[in-house]
């Protein structure tokens, strides 16, 4: 029914509540129309909508049962479905998140592998199992050193400071360059990597302790492979991640080049949210 | 077969397992790659567009509503 009958859009509402261009206005002329019209707080959740902007259902429920049933009610409804559609010829270039020019994608998951208590309903059962999805952005920099033998410090400071969080119950605070404790990758002629990583804040409370495996490969002076894994212990959450097993816990990371077919192909890093320059800053910068 | 019982091996014990202390080696490296690929989560196979613009433009083409999947963090991201 989704597939068939709508047009399923998935976003970071964060962004289109504060981006002042076609996207954001439009979105906002929809969530206007619902409970949660302050743009101030999230307006997180699930709208069916016309796309000539009115508010047919909006529910942040996300049983399968209560969704099914609204795409149903709409389904019987036959008189909004005629518009033009939007230009789109404004773009906030404050809160564009688009693929730099030549950047690599690589998929980035994550899994607690371990220690939670039995789950008392569906939905702790799954979010107990779930595989947290983000991506990682190479710059065409650091992929040129990557196909020269040299694995670049600011990638190694990116991967330990933006990609060792725990996203899987949700948005996960990052680390701050003073809470990385040590962060070495090897890259050795053969394309194996080994790495060390531990990642602390001030208290201890959240923390990480990690090795990293991995294997590179080049071919034609391209990066073909770029396979990684991250293991180690994990202790603590954040605030908007709670629900997580006894300190510590076993926590892994994997990385791979990302499908440029991939659905979440264009999605940016989690880390661009709240710090974009940073995350982009490349050891010519330092 | 022999990496699906490393995985079991891996999800049960892994929490009390001293070998956290220990480097990742090439057996443990791809059996944790292979597990922690969604790849054949059912979400994954729905057309998600990740433009509000451009699903506009399909429904408005094509007569249909949007579905709308608004979230704190991407849903096709870390949520």
């Amino acid at each position: 029914m989704l597939q068939e009958d709508f047009v399923p859009v998935a976003f970071d509402q964060w962004y289109h509540r504060r981006k002042q261009d076609t996207d954001g206005e439009f979105y906002r002329r929809i969530a206007t129309q619902g409970p949660r019209s302050d743009f101030g707080q999230t307006t997180q959740g699930f709208y069916i909508a016309s796309a000539g902007g009115e508010l047919i259902h909006y529910n942040n429920n996300r049983g399968p049962q209560r969704i099914r049933g609204l795409m149903q009610n709409t389904l019987g409804l036959d008189n909004y479905w005629i518009a033009k559609p939007i230009t789109d010829d404004a773009i906030d270039r404050q809160f564009d998140r688009s693929i730099p020019d030549g950047a690599i994608v690589v998929q980035v998951n994550a899994k607690v592998l371990g220690g939670y208590a039995d789950p008392v309903n569906e939905y702790e059962q799954f979010m107990q199992a779930a595989i947290g999805c983000d991506n990682m952005w190479i710059m065409p920099v650091e992929a040129r050193q990557l196909v020269g033998g040299s694995f670049t410090e600011s990638l190694v400071q990116r991967i330990a400071r933006f990609h060792l969080i725990d996203n899987t119950r949700g948005e996960p605070p990052m680390w701050r360059a003073d809470e990385v404790t040590r962060a070495e990758i090897s890259l050795n002629d053969d394309g194996t990597l080994h790495g060390r990583i531990t990642l602390s804040i001030a208290d201890g409370s959240r923390s990480y302790d990690a090795w990293l495996f991995g294997k590179l490969e080049v071919t034609e002076g391209r990066l073909t492979r770029f396979d990684i894994v991250v293991r180690g212990e994990f202790t603590g959450e954040g605030r908007w991640t709670r629900g997580a097993p006894d300190d510590p816990f076993p926590f892994a990371v994997a990385f791979r080049l990302a499908d440029e077919n991939d659905i979440a192909f264009s999605v940016c890093p989690q880390a661009c949210k709240g710090h974009h320059p940073e995350y982009l800053r490349l050891a010519s910068d330092e | 077969m022999q990496l699906g019982v490393v995985a079991l091996l891996l999800s049960v014990s892994l929490n009390t397992c001293p070998c956290l202390a220990q480097p990742v080696d090439e057996n443990e490296f791809a059996t944790l790659h292979r597990q922690l690929d969604p790849q054949d989560e059912t979400w994954k196979s729905i057309p998600w567009q990740t433009s509000l613009i451009a699903a506009q433009n399909l429904a408005a083409t094509g007569g249909k509503p949007l579905f709308i999947w608004a979230m704190d963090g991407h849903p096709l991201g870390c949520t």
